[in-house]
């Protein structure tokens, strides 16, 4: 039986593994065939920002293509490319604005709380991953 | 030329988004600019024991091509000359002991770090 998953995120990118969490949360959760919506909250709408670039790591001696960094823009974008309309990304408009946040790759969307609690109240599994 | 001890309090802070740890990353950076030592503390003293190579993570088709392996950059500062230590009551609390160690890192006392500090020109705590 397929269902579907509701995961609020706070954290933004390169700041703690609660995201890496989150993002294998989805992938799992997208494999056995279920729905994830996510509403990114405060700092995590700044996951999805178009403008992440990978980097080289001079420490380790190696360029772009050889470190293959994957930025958190791009792990999203991978997310709805294998969801096939299964998940929905949802940035609080109000922590994008003050962010300066508002320009994202494809697939989410803006909106807000009542975006969450409509989510939450249809019976749906929910997990709120805060921030420390 | 100036010595800097670092502090590191907090291990695997965003280590698979980065690939790295950045304060040991910036640690190394830094290394043949300033004298730099390391102090493991709280749960980055993780850092000095294991040499396995990291899992692979893969997300949504997508590896992590050059996932972070924190005892092998541990062992390179070390190769190039920075003094590692790592408190031995921290240690303890995660059931670990000198034994459990790499080789070159050394068991600091925690009534001993204010020494360390002493010692140093800067100290800079992540």
């Amino acid at each position: 039986m397929t269902s579907s998953l509701n995961l609020l995120i706070m954290d933004p990118p390169y700041e703690s593994e609660r995201t890496t969490t989150a993002f294998r949360l989805i992938d799992a959760a997208l494999a056995r065939g279920h729905s994830v919506r996510v509403f990114a909250y405060e700092g995590a709408v700044n996951l999805t920002m178009a403008g992440q670039a990978a980097h080289p790591n001079p420490l380790h001696g190696t360029d772009v293509d050889a470190e293959m960094h994957p930025t958190t823009r791009e792990w999203v974008e991978r997310l709805f490319a294998v969801a096939g309309g299964r998940l929905e990304w949802v940035n609080c408009g109000l922590c994008v604005d003050e962010r300066g946040a508002g320009d994202w790759t494809n697939g989410p969307r803006r909106g807000g709380p009542a975006d969450f609690t409509g989510w939450v109240t249809d019976g749906s599994a929910t997990i709120v991953i805060p921030t420390a | 030329m100036t010595s800097v001890l670092t502090i590191l309090s907090t291990g695997h802070r965003a280590t698979v988004e980065e690939q790295d740890d950045t304060a040991v990353w910036f640690a190394a950076m830094c290394a043949g600019d300033l004298e730099i030592d390391l102090l493991l503390t709280g749960s980055a003293v993780l850092y000095g024991v294991g040499s396995d190579a990291p899992p692979r993570l893969e997300l949504a088709g997508r590896p992590a091509a050059c996932p972070p392996h924190m005892s092998a950059e541990v062992a390179r500062l070390i190769a190039r000359g920075v003094d590692v230590a790592y408190v031995e009551e921290d240690a303890s609390e995660y059931g670990l002991d000198s034994a459990s160690f790499g080789a070159g890192l050394e068991p600091v006392p925690r009534r001993e770090i204010a020494v360390l500090v002493d010692a140093h020109d800067l100290t800079w705590r992540f």
